[in-house]
């Protein structure tokens, strides 16, 4: 589905990714993981169109997405939630979710704003709420049912539940769960290791904008001295 | 105190009002999205007075001047976004005052070449050329009350377009993050030549309205368009209800204070004094009152905070 093969991203002069390739198969949800500023959130604004790439190309559905402007490729069927949730503030929350809402590639059985209710039940009754006076965790499901309203191929979720509670984080993981159940592709990013060993299927680990290690949960479960080393949690 | 003269001065003040929203509001939207300072937005006025005299004067019907004139005005207006002004968003603002105000210089000199240098006048249409009856002896201009009830029926219009429909989301969260409506899967240009072209139908229409008060002439854009800018500082950049209301109230202060201020200031100073001091001072006032706004709400009076 996704394929991202030899991609090299700058900003300004600064090269902060190397030759990044990594592979997401329909149904699959596969984590980026490492440390801070190794270049998870610019892989994923590469993928999206948002930072220029040079070198390596993008394949997405069949076709080269590469370099193409960042509004086609959402219409091809990726779609953002993106690092630090960015939030119409000035839209509430039905607005946020049906702003850019869009079924381009006319998915049978598309995203409504109810279907969205069901899947974060606390949104619903923040409805006419302007976004920028709801909580973090509702903003991060907002984030997630914004993006899923534009009915995505792929869903690419830069840190899923940073700064939540742990009671957010529960209701977040079990909604992706319930994502994946629908066979949902998911390219994720987030810090919670045990979270993803048990939501993830493949894993990715990044250090200094390349690929060090790629596998399943297995077998990154099983290597502590990896998790050690390039994820900083024992 | 004369209520029939203060009566009149007010419809005076909000039907000018009315013409500065008509004018603020596309300004304060390609301000507020794409944050673009257009001075040449003016242009667009004028353009809009010239080709529906022209249109009126060759047809002789008003209504042919505004459907056909709103539209070529409009047309103009994309073909220069999409020319010159699509060049500038990623500019700093002292560029774009510069580009623009060479566009002003452009146009000025395009009217000049195309019509008589004299500029242009026109008759108010005949059907609208009466006065209406109101109270305390007034007769008021049927023309002028028509101004103003298309200004507020379009203001409403306006915002229930901003509030209401899937374009003006998309405006409203462009103004606040435009990449994540772009990566969000809109065509952000695209989006913005829309604006540009609502906007600057705005300014035609209004042109269109004022050609048989005021006349078309190369530079009747600049005056306007100053107090424009003032107005939509005023309102808060980016708000079309913002706007509303400075322009309203823009449009009463300048007007009241031309008629009155020699009567107020004279309970306080000498009235030949008053007398000597009301048209300086009367001519500063809505720029002493947008100090004042800025002052206390340095985002204006419906801005959004800077984050
Ligand atoms: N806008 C920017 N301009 C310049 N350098 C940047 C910019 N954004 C990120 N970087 C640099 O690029 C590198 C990769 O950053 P990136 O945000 O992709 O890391 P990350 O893996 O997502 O980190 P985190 O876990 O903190 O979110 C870092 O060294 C960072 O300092
Ligand atoms: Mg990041």
């Amino acid at each position: 589905m996704l394929s991202v093969q030899g991609i090299n991203s700058y900003y300004g002069l600064t090269q902060v990714l190397f030759e990044m390739s990594i592979e997401v198969k329909a149904g699959e949800i596969v984590t980026l993981l490492g440390r801070n500023g190794m270049g998870k959130t610019t892989t994923i604004r590469s993928i999206m169109g948002l930072n220029e790439t040079r070198n390596g190309v993008i394949f997405f559905q069949n076709q080269e997405i590469t370099n193409w402007p960042a509004f086609r490729i959402a219409q091809a069927g990726l779609a953002l939630a993106p690092e630090g949730r960015r939030i119409f503030p000035n839209l509430n929350v039905i607005e946020n979710l049906i702003a850019t809402a869009n079924n381009k590639n006319e998915l049978t059985d598309p995203w409504t704003v109810d279907k969205i209710f069901a899947l974060f039940p606390a949104l619903e009754a923040r409805a006419g709420i302007a976004g920028n006076r709801i909580s973090g965790g509702e903003q991060q499901m907002l984030s997630i049912g914004r993006a899923l309203m534009t009915n995505p191929h792929l869903l690419l979720l830069d840190e899923a539940t940073e700064g939540l509670s742990p009671l957010l984080r529960k209701q977040i993981w079990s909604s992706i769960v319930k994502l994946k159940d629908n066979r949902q592709s998911i390219l994720l990013i987030d810090k919670n290791l045990e979270s993803l060993l048990r939501i993830g299927d493949r894993h990715y680990v990044i250090e200094k904008g390349h690929v060090v290690w790629e596998g399943d949960s297995a077998q990154l479960a099983s290597d502590e001295e990896l998790q050690l080393r390039y994820i900083g949690l024992g | 105190m004369e209520w029939a003269l203060l009566i009149e001065q007010f419809l005076n003040g909000v039907q000018f009002g009315v013409l500065l929203f008509l004018l603020a509001a596309g300004l304060t939207l390609t301000f507020g999205i794409m944050d673009l300072v257009n001075l040449a937005h003016g242009s667009m006025y004028m353009l809009g007075a010239f080709f529906g005299a022209t249109i009126f004067l060759w047809t002789g019907s008003f209504i042919l001047a505004l459907v056909l004139a709103v539209p070529i005005v409009a047309g103009i207006g994309i073909i220069t976004e999409v020319t010159t002004l699509r060049t500038l968003y990623q500019r700093h603002h002292l560029d774009q005052v510069l580009a623009t105000f060479g566009l002003i210089l452009f146009f000025n000199e395009l009217v000049q070449i195309v019509w008589p240098l004299e500029g242009l006048t026109v008759p108010v249409p005949e059907y609208l050329s009466s006065t209406v009856p109101l109270p305390f002896g007034i007769e008021y201009s049927l023309y002028r009350l028509m101004i103003i009830g298309t200004g507020i029926l379009l203001a409403i219009g306006m915002w229930l377009l901003v509030t209401r429909t899937r374009l003006g989301m998309l405006i409203r969260a462009g103004a606040s993050d435009r990449e994540m409506v772009y990566a969000l899967g809109t065509n952000i240009r695209l989006l913005f030549t829309l604006v540009f072209g609502l906007g600057t139908a705005l300014s035609a229409l209004a042109g269109v309205l004022m050609a048989p008060i005021l006349g078309a002439n190369s530079g009747m854009g600049e005056q306007i368009i100053i107090v424009a800018f003032v107005v939509i500082v005023i309102g808060g950049i980016g708000s079309i209800r913002g706007s509303f209301i400075a322009a309203l109230i823009t449009g009463l202060i300048d007007s009241l204070g031309r008629s009155f201020l020699d009567v107020i200031l004279a309970l306080f100073i000498p009235i030949n004094a008053a007398e000597a001091a009301a048209p300086a001072i009367s001519s500063m006032l809505i720029y002493i009152f947008m100090a004042g706004i800025l002052f206390f709400k340095p985002t204006g009076l419906f801005g959004k905070q800077p984050n």
